[in-house]
């Protein structure tokens, strides 16, 4: 094999450094397959492109020479290159040439392959979020309080770009103090109570939703174990209070007597004037035995409201019997109640002073080593047992401020903030070491879960026997349906844009005319409807990955989930209510896949038109992962293209026109045929024959109605007459490019870095197991986490590879 | 101090019903003025810098004013500044260098907005390696270190950030962020009014406030001391990529203690007799509006003299529904010298502009110790990345500067600059004007007359 000199990669810009100036020698068959097929436009001085093979391999470029290898090496094995309208290269010898530039060019070890280095990654507002969740029990509106994420690569788990700024520390102290405020109760352990769900109570209607004009009276019977005296808590609310109806609602709260007879304990009106949620209380003596309450909702005095235009009649109010809570009997054994019972474990402090020191150690530990996601260093905890128990000492704090005062620093602490891993030679590019478990627990559990390592993965971690037990530590998070939402929702939420739904601009008049028949119906229900397609999104991955279906599905579902906002907007025959089903798709439906959920189609389309460019980009990033064509020349603005009038030609002529400059054929030749397939979808995300007629925004010309073509080519070649052909297209040939794209994002998302070239063998290792496991979307998941980049890290810094 | 103002008062667009005590510079207060006083005028007060951004270019034909020099007439879009038009310099032949496609592809929105304050080329990635310039209010706020109480201030109206890439390769670091500390560290702008009225003014109903704050004050630093040395523990047995976050965390405990100790040397912040603006608007004006107001409040406190503000991101497809054109704004650039999209592109460039009136009208209605206005003791500019969206370009920027920067700038002004004049001679000139001597900023080549 022909060796190259010695390489000296610097990964950090995957800018190959020594590839500059070197000379590469080639075997036969690369050379003949570069003659034949490559040197007619990138050879002998012609430069298409900016790239002259020639001079690339005679050591040209300099510094550029790895960028060159790597955009040569991407469009081969994309098969953009050479192009679809020159001779194919037989796929034998396509592929040795990609192997060819890893081994020889990049020379990438495809058993061991750099497993690249991880920035310390601050904690996004969701993992915040979460985080808190979990350890704390407390909810804490992240949204409101911290400034947005940067992003790269089109995830907020990228460590390079999680940046940490003045402000935003300043806000972690303040959160941090605020969070404990909620999570420790500083008044201390408080009375015995019980508490029971609205549905416990029965009658003559349904406790939930108790109409304003009718009389219904509920009841209850608990037990009560100690006489003595009790406090009674009914909260309730007010639904649909967007409504303006008038009517009010009296409530009575009564205490059904052994006897039968009854005590009045509560009287309240309820309805517009009154908060949305509220409370009827009541204090009183009971003995030991029973207890039955009743309830009594009647109609009340209608009140006069001024009436808003913007709401309309028809949604009644709604009576809602939420908690009931019962305190007592006052002055008993107190205790903790939830959240509080979180973080102390072992119910209230020992009165002597000693022991609950101790107890504040133990306290503290339990707690950071969740929140630091290892075991906490004995100087560490010795010190924030200090700050607890000078703080409990002060006079007139308790022992509950102590344990403020410590957790609050642990909570602000860099070590919950940033997730880092650990190695012995941090900043030794060449050590490569496995993570210890702690550190792939947490990898494990904010890719799944968003939240750190509970105290099961915490104590596997613990004991050496997460990675021995690895696949089923993975079944068993993903078993978790309540947390393996947050990986649903905060990864699809990205990589296919449906977490920016809600935010989409579109303006319904304009897109379907202000006469359509079903425009003020489909703006009443704006928000459900988008609530509907996002969730229909989630439910089809989540699906695909529970029940070990292949990826391509995605593509290809002949079957959605919808409710019955999202099966009205697609004129679907399908479910009545506003929970989610599983519905089959016929021909009629003009419904086959993501590409064809109004999620996508929504997010791709600007608010009053549809954007090809915007879809065809979505495919191309997202699908296919199609790599970027060569940059155009060095403009300071671009090249004034022939004159079109945008009114009458259609979009499809406008983009050609439009694809005259340049500047802009590179890109948007690759774009523009595959947005096009989706142009039966309005920008609402309606299917629709033809492009409507519109009329002039003020004095200007309607527009007349245009037909709408749907043929085009792939980049590689592949041509369709209609978007099912195209995604049979996608779902096929081109499935593994789908693999790859979906991997790619995977480790992106759940490792916190981009991808880069040198990764290729642990990608083409998961591509091919889920290409063997008939493209089981579980599969992906599960390589991606047993794959290298995942389980090993190296120290920061450049890296040097020798040449054997 | 009165509780009885409602919290109206503060919603509408004139701002503060109640003029504050006009407070002067906190440095001269206390004579720890530095030794060359930067940010102030000759006559001693502050000197205020401002940058607003405006997204995706604009209508060239209708923002393009009529004659040079004195004797000008704006153009439409700006016609609503006729009665500040003595107080404004309208800047033709500013050009962005850095916007250029190079070797570096699509992206135009990206490099516009990133380049903006920088003048510089944002390199070409999607998250590692970001790297970018030093922005023109960034190299001013250096010097306010312990001057103000917040040596800037960064306001956004996009609270939200598009998920999935951003502009064609560049992270979103470089559209959503105009400040920039350094090459490697954006400043990241806040967007709701009320976080940035608490974070200056403190938390609580007026007349509670400064009482809060002290409180806090002593929370904070008691938690300060344990915090640094965590970081510091960590950070030694962490790789090279790893320390440069918890610098980025230590220089925020710093902060936090400067910030601490300078209210010890001169009390706690102003209590402003009017209640904290509640969370963010429906209304995109009135968005607009409330950020104006808590800016124009740091500034007449002397909370900061440094501001900039980014009405939208460049490329942001926001919606006028509010005055009747209902495409989005990114969309309707690319108009292809169709004329309805061009008369739309107007409507929306005169919608800001109105807004940025109301700025300084605001300004202007506000006295300095000195006696001059809040504006005449201001420089702000108002400009875009792009000149005309369709094209991309980055040649003969909209820019116009406002305020007469305590009398040294001669506004009321029509002036044409040689083609192509680096943006960055503006803001050379203007941190020369600041005191904040520099020799070149960016790819500066030297001054210009303001």
């Amino acid at each position: 094999m022909p060796r190259l000199l010695a390489l000296l990669f610097v990964f950090v810009c995957a800018v190959c450094y020594a590839a500059a100036g070197e000379k590469t020698s080639l075997p036969d068959d690369v050379q003949g397959m570069f003659s034949d097929h490559c040197f007619g436009c990138h050879g002998g001085g012609s430069e298409e492109g900016g790239l002259d093979l020639e001079r690339l391999i005679a050591g040209g470029y300099s510094e550029e020479a790895t960028d060159k290898w790597v955009a040569v090496w991407k469009n081969l094995r994309a098969e953009t290159m050479p192009p679809a309208d020159e001779d194919a290269i037989a796929e034998t010898v396509r592929s040795g040439v990609v192997e060819w530039i890893q081994s020889d060019v990049f020379r990438l070890d495809a058993d061991n392959p750099d497993p690249g280095f991880v920035t310390a990654r601050r904690l996004n507002r969701e993992e915040y979020r979460h985080s808190i969740r979990e350890l704390l029990g407390v909810e804490f509106d992240v949204n409101e309080e911290f400034p947005a994420d940067d992003t790269g690569y089109g995830f907020d788990t990228i460590g390079d770009v999680l940046n940490m700024s003045p402000v935003l520390f300043e806000k972690y102290l303040a959160a941090a103090d605020e969070i404990m405020s909620k999570a420790i109760p500083l008044e201390g352990p408080s009375e015995p109570e019980f508490e029971f769900w609205g549905d416990h109570w029965k009658g003559s209607g349904n406790p939930r939703q108790l109409p304003f004009d009718k009389s219904n009276v509920v009841t209850v019977t608990k037990s009560v174990s100690e006489a003595g005296q009790y406090r009674i808590h009914v909260d309730y609310s007010i639904e649909n209070d967007w409504t303006q109806l008038s009517e009010t609602l009296l409530l009575t709260l009564r205490l059904v007597n052994e006897d039968g007879t009854k005590t009045e304990l509560a009287k309240q009106e309820a309805g517009w004037s009154t908060r949305r949620e509220s409370h009827l209380e009541a204090e009183l003596d009971l003995p030991k035995g029973s207890l039955t309450l009743e309830l009594e909702v009647q109609p009340g005095q209608p009140h006069s409201k001024p009436a808003d235009p913007d709401v309309d009649d028809n949604t009644k109010y709604k009576f809602y019997l939420a908690k009931t809570t019962v305190v007592g009997p006052i002055g008993g054994r107190k205790s903790y109640r939830w959240p509080a019972t979180m973080t102390f474990f072992n119910g209230p402090p020992p009165e002597e002073r000693e022991a609950s020191h101790a107890y504040a150690r133990e306290v503290i530990r339990l707690k950071a080593n969740l929140a630091y996601r290892r075991p906490i260093d004995e100087p560490t905890l010795d010190r924030l047992t200090a700050v607890a128990v000078t703080e409990m000492e002060r006079p007139g704090q308790r022992f509950e401020h102590g344990i403020k005062a410590a957790l609050s620093l642990v909570f602000a602490s860099p070590r919950f903030l940033f997730r880092t891993e650990g190695q012995p030679h941090p900043d030794d590019p060449s050590e490569v070491v496995l993570l210890d478990e702690f550190d792939l627990a947490s990898r494990m559990a904010y890719f799944l879960w968003s939240a750190p390592p509970n105290e099961h993965l915490h104590n596997l971690a613990a004991g050496g026997k997460l990675r021995a037990e690895l696949d089923t530590a993975i079944d068993k998070m993903l078993e978790d349906g309540w947390r393996r939402e947050r990986f649903v929702k905060n990864f699809v939420g990205q990589w296919l844009q449906t977490r920016d739904l809600q935010q989409v601009e579109s303006n319904e008049s304009a897109i379907l005319g202000r006469d359509h028949p079903r425009r003020r119906d489909f703006e009443r229900s704006r928000y459900r409807i988008r609530d509907a397609m996002q969730k229909e999104t989630e439910a089809l991955f989540d699906h695909l990955l529970m029940n070990e279906l292949p990826v391509e599905e995605l593509l290809t579902a002949r079957y959605t989930f919808l409710n019955r906002y999202s099966a009205e907007f697609y004129g679907v025959d399908g479910p009545k209510s506003g929970k989610l089903e599983r519905a089959e798709l016929d021909n009629a439906s003009h419904r086959r896949g993501i590409l064809t959920h109004g999620s996508v189609l929504l997010v791709t389309s600007n608010p009053t038109r549809t954007s090809p460019v915007k879809r065809g980009l979505f495919v191309l990033e997202n699908i296919l992962g199609t790599p970027s064509p060569p940059p155009p020349p060095n403009v300071p603005e671009l090249t004034e293209v022939t004159s079109i009038d945008i009114r009458t030609a259609s979009l499809r002529k406008v983009l050609e026109a439009h694809r005259e400059s340049p500047e802009c054929a590179s890109c948007h030749q690759r774009m523009d045929p595959l947005g096009l397939a989706l142009e039966h979808y309005d920008a609402l995300g309606a299917y629709r024959d033809v492009e409507r007629a519109r009329k002039g925004y003020r004095d200007y010309p309607s527009t007349p109605e245009k037909p709408i073509d749907v043929t085009g080519e792939l980049m590689t070649g592949e041509s369709f007459q209609s978007l099912d052909e195209l995604i049979d297209i996608l779902a096929t040939t081109r499935k593994r490019d789908l693999y790859r794209c979906l991997a790619e994002k995977l480790l992106t998302y759940s490792i916190g870095r981009g991808i880069e070239y040198w990764d290729a063998p642990a990608i083409d290792k998961i591509v091919d197991a889920v290409e063997a496991d008939n493209g089981s979307m579980k599969t992906l998941l599960k390589e991606v986490i047993r794959s290298r980049p995942f389980q090993y890290r190296r120290g920061s810094g450049k890296r040097v590879v020798s040449n054997q | 101090m009165n509780d009885s103002i409602p919290r109206r008062t503060f919603l509408r667009g004139s701002g503060l019903a109640l003029a504050l005590p006009a407070f002067e510079s906190l440095a001269h207060t206390a004579g720890a003025a530095p030794s060359v006083p930067t940010l102030q005028t000759a006559a001693g007060t502050p000197l205020r810098m401002v940058y607003v951004y405006v997204p995706n270019g604009v209508n060239v034909d209708r923002w393009q004013p009529k004659g040079e020099g004195t004797d000008f007439e704006l153009g439409p879009t700006l016609s609503t500044l006729n009665e500040h038009k003595s107080d404004i310099t309208v800047v033709s032949g500013l050009e962005h260098k850095a916007g250029y496609i190079h070797r570096d592809g699509a992206g135009d929105h990206a490099r516009a907005m990133s380049n903006f304050l920088t003048g510089a080329r944002a390199r070409k990635t999607a998250g590692a390696d970001i790297h970018l310039g030093t922005s023109v209010d960034q190299v001013a706020a250096r010097s306010m270190d312990g001057i103000t109480r917040l040596s800037s201030l960064e306001l956004s109206c996009d609270g939200v950030r598009k998920a999935g890439a951003c502009d064609s390769g560049y992270s979103c670091v470089y559209q959503y962020n105009m400040a920039w500390r350094s090459p490697t560290q954006p400043v990241a702008p806040e967007s709701n009014p009320r976080l940035v009225f608490e974070r200056l003014f403190g938390h609580g109903k007026p007349g509670t406030r400064q009482a809060n704050f002290m409180l806090r004050r002593e929370q904070r630093r008691s938690m300060l001391d344990f915090l640094r040395d965590e970081a510091a523990s960590m950070k030694r047995q962490l790789g090279a990529n790893d320390r440069i976050k918890l610098d980025e965390y230590l220089e925020g405990v710093r902060s936090v203690e400067q910030r601490i100790e300078m209210s010890e040397k001169y009390g706690p912040p102003a209590d402003p007799s009017i209640e904290t603006p509640s969370g963010i608007p429906d209304s995109y004006a009135k968005h607009i509006g409330l950020l104006f107001d808590v800016m124009t409040l740091a500034m007449e406190t002397d909370s900061t003299r440094i501001c900039t503000f980014m009405l939208a991101h460049d490329g942001s497809n926001r919606s006028f529904s509010e005055i009747g054109v209902n495409d989005g704004h990114h969309d309707l650039s690319h108009h292809k010298k169709d004329a309805e999209r061009l008369e739309k592109i107007a409507k929306i460039d005169a919608f800001y502009v109105q807004q940025f009136e109301t700025l300084l009208a605001r300004l202007k209605s506000r006295k300095d110790t000195d006696g001059r206005t809040l504006l005449e003791n201001s420089m702000v500019v108002y400009g875009s990345g792009l000149s005309d969206g369709d094209r991309h370009s980055h040649k003969d920027l909209p820019v116009l500067v406002a305020g007469q920067a305590g009398g040294q700038f001669q506004t009321g002004r029509h002036l044409k600059l040689e083609d192509d004049t680096p943006m960055s001679n503006l803001y050379l000139t203007m941190l020369n004007k600041a005191g904040v001597g520099v020799d070149s900023f960016s790819d500066s080549t030297g001054q210009i007359e303001l």
